[in-house]
């Protein structure tokens, strides 16, 4: 998930491909179609992400649609890394959707979380906090298996990323 | 609300304006027209001739629909009152204005009419707290219409102004001449539409939806709401009016949430609050369940959807938990403000728990109890994983969003809400009392749906044994054995923190405290300390943080005493929950039978009527729910298997009270209460928590 190690150009396949390799149980009870459309420099490229109650196809074919989420491939990239989040996206008009609205939200349970969180803090504060973020994760670790992957990978994903652009 | 001010509201649109109908926003007051938590008119300004209007009357039609009649000049209305001004405003994606002017004279009259127009675009959080804009306004005039709009970066909302008859439009309004034949009139219909522009989105010319137009549906859905609810007989006029001004309330609050399931919920309230709250919801769709189920079927379908599914510490949002809060205004657009959703609250996952139960006892409805069924899975799994802050079997809240998350993560969530009794502030996480009980209210509602419902009879088994655990360990861990009732909270280190709140009260709704308890809790809910002849307290008198006037600490909050009524109805005190019932609905004539958010802590013998207190929220949606409930503890309905039991307890001052055909798995049924004397007989019985 570390989203430098990787040419970003394939980031949006890969995840892509994730999603419909295994079932998807957050989207049980959506059955719904919704086109991706992504600006590049070079003109558009266009998915259709057919969910069905779970199970999730995904293709480069025209078809129908209930909702059509539009924005770039840049910005797309950041959204399937958990870098940017799609509601406020959508809020901003940096994304956009038309047609069913809801299908945004249904989306978005499959998207990942963000990898790190940068909220203005000093850099010598920085470093105390991770400590303090470090110890109460281990501290989690005993009690629940859930828990300790989310703050294991949370931390390691800030031990990667230095920076947060948003 | 300030009086003078009207509001009429659709959705999450509404407008706030004075007796004039005019909008004169500064920075900081709430009037305006209001969409997605913006301001898009922040300045309407009517004049004739230059001057302004005065308010003759105003006729409030329906929730989102305001008439407003007005004569020219500043003095007196006997000068110069040849001229009527009429305006009709329905609220829709905007709103749409009919502004007719009557000729009196024998004359023909020359006018011009003048509107001035400005926006804001301020964020509802702009407003609370008084923050600069970091965009740039534009307008563009045409001959035609007015845009105004804001845009940053690629954030755009633009408000589009046009008009039925010829108008000069200018960067700061729009002006018509009129002539007016005597004893004629004139009218122009002036369309205010709201517009949010998503992603590559460029209006080149109007292309907006007609504002106002929805007019005629939303009158036949207000009926069609109306007529579906159970009737209500009475002898006491006052209780059917504050029973129909509560549906008619509600009715305005239902929210069809844009990024939500598509269904109506109640939004929390008027005017901060016109937004998606998961625990106000969730407590106003169990008020209003036995009247109006379908709050709660969108309620729960909607909070469903939205529900956490990865960590995210900016959001406190985790897999399984309950949302807090959405918003659609700038600072949330920019991650400003955490509300997209925003998680960050500790009860609203176990009290959707609470409510998918309850609505499948009244309802039946297994269809969506099943399509549920894996949001409340979740909802149970968060109480013992992230609930469960501290590992030590009860649930806390601590905030992992140190910037803007919320300190109090209960319904009390002012910063000095939970105190000791000498004022201190406790540690975190903080395991309020409250939280306990709904976790065990949850667990063990959970097993009778595992068990009936989903056919999980291990998971069943498991909540059930947990619940009791819970309960047994919560009564020894958090009962303050001198004071005999329970901590307000246990502190980070495990220490009880001391004070006497309502909370208690909650504890008896969810059931969870042991019953030889039961009436030392319910003697100091209904003592001096606590009740103030108007209600139940959020604090008790004599405690180092009481403030009558403090937000949560020594107000009455109706919805507080609702769910105290029915939590002493649980445990078999009737004459205690009538009380309740008849000081609530004794408060409610005050306010034209608008209970509001919370009014005073004075004792009743001391201001002889309830004093509002200052900034709340009117209408708010769980107030609104409040003579909802009232009725159903009065009435003492309840569910036993197919059936619709009552036990009335109906206070002395009300002769009789009939609730006619009540929803349910049974059809519809008719439930009838008579008023009985108040008697202090000692004997107290008491159910069996589970014994509904």
């Amino acid at each position: 998930m570390t989203a430098q190690t990787r040419p970003r150009t394939e980031l949006i396949e890969e995840f892509f491909d994730r999603i419909s390799a295994t079932p998807q149980p957050l989207l049980h009870g959506v059955t719904a179609a919704i086109r991706i459309e992504l600006a590049d420099h070079d003109g558009e490229r266009t998915w259709l992400v057919r969910m069905h109650d779970g199970r999730v196809h995904v293709s480069r074919r025209p078809g129908r649609a209930d909702a059509t989420i539009r924005t770039d491939r840049k910005f797309f990239e950041q959204v399937v890394t958990g870098e940017a989040n799609a509601l406020t996206a959508a809020l901003r008009g940096r994304l956009r959707i038309d047609g069913d609205i809801r299908l945004l939200v249904a989306f978005s349970r499959v998207l990942p979380g963000p990898p790190h969180r940068v909220t203005v803090v000093p850099p010598a504060d920085r470093a105390a906090k991770e400590a303090a973020r470090a110890a109460k994760a281990s501290g989690t670790t005993a009690r629940t298996g859930r828990v300790s992957v989310a703050a294991a990978r949370a931390a390691a994903d800030r031990k990667t990323r230095k920076d947060h652009e948003r | 609300m300030t009086i003078g001010q009207v509001n009429i509201l659709d959705g999450n649109t509404f407008v706030v304006c004075d007796k004039r109908g005019d909008i004169e926003a500064t920075p900081e007051d709430t009037s305006g027209l209001f969409s997605f938590d913006t301001r898009f008119l922040s300045k309407w300004i009517l004049t004739i001739n230059g001057q302004r209007l005065n308010s003759l009357s105003v006729d409030d039609l329906q929730y989102f629909e305001s008439r407003f009649f007005l004569a020219p000049g500043t003095g007196s209305i006997y000068v110069n009152a040849t001229l009527s001004v009429v305006r009709r405003r329905a609220v829709g994606n905007g709103f749409h204005e009919e502004l007719t002017l009557l000729n009196h004279a024998e004359e023909p009259a020359d006018v011009v009419v003048r509107v001035d127009a400005d926006a804001d675009f301020a964020d509802m959080f702009e407003i609370k707290d008084s923050i600069g804009k970091k965009g740039r306004y534009y307008q563009r005039v045409g001959s035609d219409h007015l845009l105004i709009g804001y845009e940053r970066d690629t954030f755009h909302r633009e408000t589009l102004i046009t008009s039925s008859e010829p108008a000069e439009f200018d960067e700061r309004g729009l002006t018509m001449r009129v002539h007016i034949e005597p004893h004629s009139e004139w009218s122009a219909d002036l369309n205010v539409v709201t517009a949010l522009l998503g992603w590559g989105q460029r209006i080149t010319q109007p292309k907006y939806g007609h504002a106002g137009r929805k007019e005629r549906p939303m009158a036949e859905s207000l009926r069609r709401w109306i007529d579906e609810a159970p009737r209500l007989e009475t002898d006491r006029e006052s209780l059917r009016s504050t029973y129909r001004r509560s549906l008619v309330d509600l009715a305005a609050l239902r929210f069809n949430p844009p990024i939500g399931s598509g269904a109506n919920l109640p939004a929390a309230g008027l005017p901060w609050f016109m937004a998606v709250f998961g625990r106000d919801a969730i407590i106003t769709s169990l008020q209003a369940l036995p009247f109006t189920p379908e709050l709660a079927a969108t309620t729960l379908l909607a909070l469903g959807a939205l529900q956490g599914v990865r960590v995210d510490d900016f959001r406190e949002e985790e897999p399984g938990r309950i949302l807090h809060e959405i918003r659609y205004g700038e600072t949330a657009a920019f991650e400003e403000q955490p509300h997209s959703p925003y998680y960050g609250n500790a009860d609203a996952t176990a009290l959707y728990v609470v409510l998918l139960d309850e609505y499948e006892r009244w309802t039946a409805d297994t269809e969506l109890v099943r399509a549920c069924e894996p949001y409340a899975r979740a909802a149970l799994r968060w109480i013992d994983e992230y609930g469960d802050r501290q590992g030590n079997g009860y649930v806390s809240y601590k905030r992992t969003n140190e910037e803007t998350g919320l300190e109090n993560q209960c319904w009390k969530d002012s910063w000095d809400a939970i105190s000791y009794r000498d004022g201190r502030l406790p540690g975190f996480p903080r395991a309020t009392c409250e939280l306990q009980g709904y976790a065990y209210d949850a667990k063990f509602r959970g097993a009778r749906l595992a068990r009936y419902v989903w056919d999980d009879q291990e998971l069943a088994r498991r909540l059930d044994e947990e619940a009791r655990d819970l309960r047994r360990r919560f009564n020894r861990d958090f009962w303050i054995s001198d004071g005999g009732y329970f901590a307000v909270a246990l502190d980070a280190d495990g220490s009880k923190v001391d004070s006497l709140t309502s909370n208690i009260g909650h504890l008896l709704w969810s059931g969870i405290v042991d019953p030889p308890k039961a009436r030392s809790i319910v003697r100091h809910l209904m003592g001096p300390r606590l009740f103030s002849g108007w209600g139940v307290r959020t604090l008790a008198e004599g405690e180092a943080r009481y403030n009558p006037i403090g937000y949560h600490n020594g107000t009455v909050w109706p919805f507080d005493n609702s769910i105290i009524a029915w939590g002493l109805r649980r445990y078999g005190y009737k004459q205690e929950a009538a009380r309740i019932a008849s000081a609530m609905l004794d408060a409610a004539e005050y306010f034209n039978g608008r209970l509001p958010e919370a009014f005073a802590g004075y004792d009743r013998s001391f201001t002889q009527y309830p004093v509002e207190y200052p900034t709340a929220c009117s209408p708010q949606a769980w107030s609104t729910g409040t003579p909802l409930l009232l009725l159903r503890t009065m009435l003492g309905l309840n569910t036993s298997g197919q059936f619709l039991v009552t036990d009335p307890a109906v206070p002395p001052d009300i002769g009789y009270i009939a609730l006619l055909d009540i929803p349910g798995r049974w059809g519809r049924i008719d439930a009838f209460g008579r008023g009985r004397p108040f008697t202090d007989d000692p004997r107290r019985r008491w159910t069996r928590p589970g014994q509904r």
